[in-house]
């Protein structure tokens, strides 16, 4: 067993909300090749007439972009996956309809593109940092295509109990991983953010309320007090309240607000006695109408379909961002390995629980992939000693210009940076930028663009003359906005004409027979 | 006067509702046509009683369709509202937008009225605007708000995990309407046999800010104008206002001028303790504490000028112990929440002014605001321009069935004429017990029945909507 398994004896778990993969960290690969991103290409095509493809695009802000609340309804992310509400593969390219699910929102073609803003690795500090310093897993698939309630369910009991809407789950029964582990003389613990915002598991774990429900605060001293329990949950604040911005990244929370929690959490962790024995997951519970690339896998169904749609639980949901913290994890680590939210039932009851019969897993549990199973997790034979953390860019500038006017008051300012470095306490480290030419649209086409552009001028050629005018020479292209451009033009005139040919051939024998 | 007070309110529910709809979309479909559109796609999918499969069992589709009139943070929903005593569960539907925000500021506005069976009901509208950080795009110079510092965890980490808004700005109007409010005289003296009923109706529409500070402290300030009117009640068991009292002993019966008001505080809040490593005791309390001052200044030459302050302390204490599974880690378990709050209202005069008598704080059972006090007496029982109140209240989960647990409060306090009455002597006193409701160990609901005073006892229920109700919680996303 790999001594970070052995140390094991605390997992976290941090479920934030409705946020994809790609949207979160796709633009990571530009640092990080080997993980399954974005190369910048990726589009979706809108409902304009003729239809414009909507490019990714490293633009997303922290709120205002996404209200209405993108559709992540059952079928509203069939309609994402599969452009049809009920899920059918008519073997039609997939992922391809979330602008169009989008416009249905809000009936606004020029709005309906921003479902596929995705967020620069340097807006996001703490996600993108964490995910270079531990491991980051490009295969953690929603449970279910569909929204929060069923998906989180997924997490606490490895089942849905056939739903795929957000019916809330009224009692326990012992079968929630909470009870299962305090059944088998455990710990288990849900902390919810506070009073003001409601956690799921206030319906459903009734019993045991002193033992298995704390807030945030609580969470805090319990790590800063080395008492946090074999497994718990960690929810972020669902709503704005008071003073309290929301912090679970839900559309149109402020997705800065998530980030700084989500620092907060891994600060206390990283802080407490308990950090060499700790594993900290921090993971989405769903996509949240949100793009992605990936089709989601199919899976074996379990036997207790939905009764209202049907939907036989064949197939997970959308790619969520998923990230395990461990000073026993090197950092770089990609895991490419399928996940889903049953694992996080599946590997506590697995870990915690030495008699199987006690374990009590539902059928997704005993299929789903254990996390400490994972050869490529666990990897460093020493517990990593680096150290760092969170702090928010004000606190860090008042102290370090504090620390800079002691030195030398008439000195000329010196950067955040250096400001930070000439600080007692650590020492800031540049923030996750990419590379220049990460994104870069005026750099030049490279040699597949430069081929692809000439297949598109070659097959631009059977076009009517008077739509060809439309098209730019091909050689006149230079730069990678000029073949996005140029290819998007194309394919619309390829597709519209394809289309009126297709409607003439349909129209054909009436038109025929009156001649 | 009366169409004055309608056009002024009226004017401002408009104001804020068409600040509230100036944001153009720019699209194909206005704003507020979307929101509609999409709600009545959610009502009829929620409430149809088949769908592609056949026919939805009745056990999923009450619910399903009772969800899309309570449910949601956009649109037309059902609201409800507790009024203050004597006026009964008020209904309604109100109209609101939880997601209205630009790069910077994030927006919530709900416009609603209510009514209940006596006749009484309430109007209006409210927009919170809560400053928040937004990311800054330049790519040459990217400014993220949090930054990664390398080097060992300092004792006192840096607070990240509250995001509490810089700055909340509260616009409002509403009227309320209240048919019947109870009365028993001015000052500590005052007998039950005195009681009288009164009506009053109150325009306010005005402005709140609340700048948060250091160190858990926040600078609040406010403006606002108000237009009461109080009316007779009559038909009832006991006699209307006016025939009972008169402008000498119940100043502001006759007239009621409009008010322009002001007010500036400082509130600290704050959370401290935990469960030591090595204790098996330990503590949470979460510290509220807060100074306010107001100025209300009538209009004309009336003699109703005044100010107040207020002070107002609350301390939860959350008391831990420590939990140790049979095979497990130990962790912190709390067992049990004391409360101890303190509440201090004092009125300044100029000479020859008055606080008039529907300003004045009230003491037993419910006031105007709905604040439990003196549980055991009376609704409105004791009213004096200056008042105190000292209560504790102790909560604790029953063992084994942990949904439900037991409550003890004590409560103390007085009114006074003068601030100088205002002491430890002659205080009304209030104990109660009851049982409460609990879910996320937090009690929701609380029965409670209350005794001491001398004046009988009161059997009551006490619901927290805190984490469902209309304007807020997390259900209205999910």
């Amino acid at each position: 067993m790999p001594p970070g398994l052995d140390n094991l004896k605390h997992i976290v778990v941090l479920m934030m909300e409705n946020r994809s993969f790609d949207h979160m960290l796709g633009f990571m690969k530009q640092q990080v090749p080997g993980i399954d991103g974005l190369n910048g290409d990726e589009s979706n095509p809108d409902t304009a007439v003729p239809p414009q493809d909507a490019l990714v695009q490293p633009t997303a802000a922290a709120q205002a972009e996404l209200n209405p609340d993108p559709d992540h309804s059952w079928a509203g992310t069939n309609l994402q996956i599969f452009g049809n509400e009920q899920g059918v593969d008519h073997g039609s390219p997939k992922m391809k309809g979330f602008v169009k699910a989008y416009f249905n929102k809000r009936q606004d073609v020029n709005h309906s593109h921003n479902i596929m803003h995705c967020f620069s690795p340097d807006n996001l500090p703490v996600l993108t940092y964490l995910a270079q310093q531990y491991a980051v897993c490009d295969r953690w698939f929603a449970s279910l295509p569909g929204p929060t309630v069923p998906n989180r369910l997924f997490a606490h009991f490895g089942t849905s109990f056939s739903n795929v809407d957000n019916s809330m789950k009224f009692g326990d029964n012992g079968k929630s991983i909470y009870s299962r582990l305090m059944n088998a003389g455990r710990s288990a613990k849900i902390y919810y953010f506070d009073v003001k915002s409601a956690s799921v598991g206030f319906t459903f774990l009734l019993q045991n309320q002193p033992q298995t429900m704390g807030t945030y605060n609580d969470f805090k001293s319990d790590c800063a007090n080395g008492l946090l329990p074999d497994y718990c949950f960690v929810e972020p604040n669902y709503s704005d309240h008071d003073n309290l911005l929301a912090s679970d990244q839900h559309p149109d929370h402020n997705v800065i607000a998530g980030e700084n929690f989500i620092g907060d959490v891994y600060n206390h962790v990283r802080q407490s006695p308990l950090w060499e024995s700790t594993l900290l997951l921090i993971v989405y519970d769903e996509h949240g109408g949100i793009f992605d690339h990936v089709v989601p896998p199919q899976i074996a169904p379990d036997g207790a379909p939905d009764p209202i749609s049907g939907f036989q639980f064949d197939r997970l949901g959308i790619r969520v961002p998923a990230i395990f913290v461990s000073p026993w994890i090197e950092p770089g680590t990609i895991l490419h390995t399928q996940y889903e939210h049953a694992s996080i039932p599946a590997t506590v009851a697995s870990f915690f629980i030495a008699d199987p019969a006690q374990r009590n897993l539902t059928v997704r549990e005993q299929r789903a992939n254990l996390f400490t199973a994972d050869p490529n997790l666990f990897t460093r034979d020493q517990a990593n000693p680096d150290s760092f953390y969170f702090q928010p860019r004000q606190a860090a500038s008042v102290m370090a210009a504090m620390a800079a006017r002691t030195m030398a008051p008439t000195a000329a300012p010196l950067t955040i940076a250096a400001q930070a470095e000439e600080a007692p306490r650590g020492r800031e480290i540049p923030i996750p930028v990419p590379p220049p030419d990460a994104y870069n649209p005026s750099r030049d086409m490279n040699l597949m663009l430069h081929d692809h552009v000439r297949d598109l001028s070659r097959l631009a050629q059977k076009l009517p003359p008077k739509l060809r005018s439309q098209i730019k020479d091909v050689d006149s292209l230079r730069t990678e906005q000029d073949a996005s451009d140029y290819s998007a033009k194309v394919m619309s005139l390829l597709l519209a004409q394809a289309a009126k040919k297709k409607k003439s051939r349909k129209a054909g024998p009436s038109k025929g027979g009156t001649q | 006067m009366r169409s004055r007070r309608v056009l002024v309110f009226g004017t401002s529910v408009l104001l804020l509702a068409g600040c509230c709809a100036a944001q153009s979309t720019g699209g194909n479909q206005s704003y507020f046509a979307a929101i509609f559109s999409d709600e009545w796609k959610n009502i009829s999918t929620g409430c149809s009683r088949t769908d592609a499969t056949g026919t939805v069992p009745l056990s999923k589709y009450v619910p399903n369709c009772l969800e899309n009139f309570f449910h949601g943070n956009k649109g037309i929903f059902a609201s409800f509202e507790n009024l203050p005593p004597g006026n009964g569960f008020a209904l309604g539907a109100a109209f609101k937008d939880s997601e209205l925000n630009t790069k910077s500021w994030r927006m919530n506005y709900q416009l609603d009225a209510q009514g209940s069976v006596n006749g009484s009901w309430t109007s209006g509208g409210t927009l919170t605007m809560r400053r928040s950080p937004s990311l800054d795009n330049d790519q040459k110079h990217p400014k993220p708000p949090v930054v990664v510092v390398h080097g060992p965890l300092p004792k006192n980490l840096p607070e990240l995990g509250e995001n509490e808004s810089t700055l909340i700005l509260n616009l409002y109007a509403f009227h309320t309407s209240l048919n019947q409010v109870t009365y028993y005289g001015i000052g500590p003296d005052t007998s039950l046999a005195d009681r009288a009923y009164f009506g009053m109706r109150e325009t306010v529409t005005g402005i709140n800010a609340d700048k948060l500070l250091k160190y858990g402290f926040h600078l609040l300030g406010e403006v606002n104008g108000r237009w009461p009117e109080i009316g007779g009640r009559h038909g009832q068991s006991s006699p209307s206002i006016e025939q009972l009292y008169s402008e000498a002993n119940t100043p502001g019966l006759t007239t009621q001028p409009g008010f322009l008001q002001f007010g500036e505080g400082l509130q600290y809040r704050n959370h401290v303790g935990g469960l030591g490593k090595d204790a098996s005791l330990g503590v949470n309390a979460d510290l509220d504490y807060g100074v306010h001052f107001q100025q209300f200044i009538a209009a004309g030459n009336s003699e109703f000028s005044f100010r107040r302050l207020t002070i107002d302390v609350t301390n939860d204490l959350h008391l831990l112990k420590k939990y140790t599974p049979k095979n497990g880690s130990p962790t912190s378990e709390q067992i049990g929440t004391l409360e101890l709050h303190g509440w201090l209202a004092e009125s300044i005069t100029p000479a020859g002014h008055f606080v008039p008598f529907y300003f004045q704080p009230t003491l037993g059972g419910g006031d105007i605001d709905k604040e439990r006090n003196l549980a055991s007496f009376a609704d409105y029982r004791f009213r004096a321009p200056n008042a105190l109140l000292l209560r504790a209240q102790y909560e604790q989960p029953l063992p084994k069935i942990s949904f439900l647990g037991v409550v003890f409060r004590a409560e103390t306090g007085k009114v006074a004429n003068s601030r100088g009455d205002i002491d430890l002597t002659h205080l009304r006193h209030s104990f109660g017990t009851g049982l409460s409701l609990r879910a996320g160990n937090f009690p929701y609901l609380i029965f409670m029945y209350a005794w001491a005073g001398g004046e009988g006892h009161h059997t009551f229920a006490d619901l927290n909507l805190s984490a469902i109700s209309s304007t807020g919680g997390s259900a209205s996303l999910w």
